[in-house]
């Protein structure tokens, strides 16, 4: 991810901004959680941490992987910095 | 490609806005008739609009810049001609936001009502105004993020004749110019100033009257597949923050339904809010 990337929270829900690929991506409560945690833990940590099922987690991930919006780091997943406004 | 004008030229002085106008004779008066509403918005450049002899094709020009051409049909023409024109102000716009939607108020509380051409907006828009409502704008709708209002933006409602079946009665006002079966009508009932943003409202092709609770991020989603700044490079980052900054002051919800089921919600939903607001001050 960019670190140009914005985001607005809206309720439990976010928007995220790629300026660069002009797109809004729309970020669930569950996905959100999940990318609020991707600070270089792996899935089945993650899974842990939030009480959610590995493969929710996955479902999630791999969402905001496909988005742009987190990168896999060997089995652990980072979200780049982001402002928020 | 230059279009080879064999008109008048006219020049239409509107509050911040200049647009001069070469076009044949039969053409200025209409074409003043429905400009000549639009209220204050923030200054923008002139705009030149240059038509063909024979009505045929139009041409917008900014600062030596073809902005687009066109082909005018002999029956449409007017509705096509002006929508093209406020779009073009809408897209020059750098301090305002604007979103494809039509707005009333409801005292002192502006709803935006939202949807894709076809859905029923300004049927909406007419009813809502002809059972009391202000009326602020119908196609495009112009929002400062910094106060989180809704600025007039009056042009005519421009009432096609199955919008008239759908609508009913017209609001109180006057038809300003005609183009066929179209009619362009100037409620009488205008916002004068800017009106605080209370909700938006959707308008969804579904036959079952309802008005739902709508998630604010899939307002903010939604704003992204209709024409505003969100789709202008320059102003992406502004936009989705301003755009950010009065969804979260409004309530957001799915409208659907006939016309007047639709307006009949709409009208509702303010009464309770309206009344909440009181009863907790």
């Amino acid at each position: 991810m960019s670190p140009t990337w914005l985001g607005a929270r809206l309720d439990g829900d976010a928007v995220f901004l790629d300026p660069a690929q002009a797109r809004l991506i729309h970020v669930d409560p569950e996905a959100f959680a999940v990318w609020e945690q991707c600070d270089g833990h792996t899935a089945a940590a993650l899974a842990h941490i939030l009480g959610l099922s590995l493969r929710r987690v996955n479902r999630a991930l791999k969402m905001l992987a496909q988005a742009g919006a987190v990168a896999a780091d060997g089995e652990r997943w980072r979200q780049s910095p982001l402002r928020w406004v | 490609m230059a279009v080879t004008t064999a008109g008048v030229e006219r020049t239409l002085l509107l509050p911040g806005w200049q647009i001069r106008m070469r076009a044949p004779d039969w053409m200025m008066e209409p074409l003043a008739a429905v400009l000549g509403g639009v209220g204050a918005i923030e200054p923008l450049p002139v705009v030149e609009v240059n038509v063909s002899g024979d009505g045929r094709q139009a041409e917008g020009v900014t600062q030596g810049r073809t902005l687009w051409t066109v082909p005018l049909p002999p029956d449409g023409w007017l509705a096509l001609l002006t929508g093209q024109i406020a779009a073009t102000a809408a897209s020059l716009l750098r301090r305002l936001l604007y979103v494809h939607a039509g707005t009333v108020a409801f005292g002192d509380r502006a709803w935006i009502i939202m949807g894709a051409s076809g859905a029923g907006k300004t049927s909406v828009v007419t009813r809502l105004v002809a059972g009391g409502a202000r009326y602020l704008s119908d196609d495009i709708t112009l929002l400062n993020p910094a106060a989180a209002t809704a600025i007039p933006f009056a042009l005519p409602l421009a009432v096609k004749p199955w919008t008239a079946r759908a609508a009913g009665v017209l609001p109180a006002g006057s038809e300003v110019a005609r183009d066929e079966g179209t009619r362009f009508y100037l409620p009488a009932a205008t916002a004068r100033g800017p009106v605080p943003v209370e909700a938006f409202g959707v308008m969804r092709r579904d036959r079952r009257a309802s008005l739902v609770p709508l998630p604010r991020a899939e307002l903010l989603m939604a704003l992204a597949g209709q024409p505003s700044p969100l789709r202008d490079p320059q102003r992406l980052e502004e936009a989705f923050a301003g755009f950010a900054r009065v969804i979260r002051g409004a309530r957001c919800y799915a409208v659907s339904g006939t016309p007047g089921e639709a307006a009949g919600l709409i009208a509702a939903a303010a009464g309770r809010t309206a009344g909440a607001t009181t009863a907790g001050t």
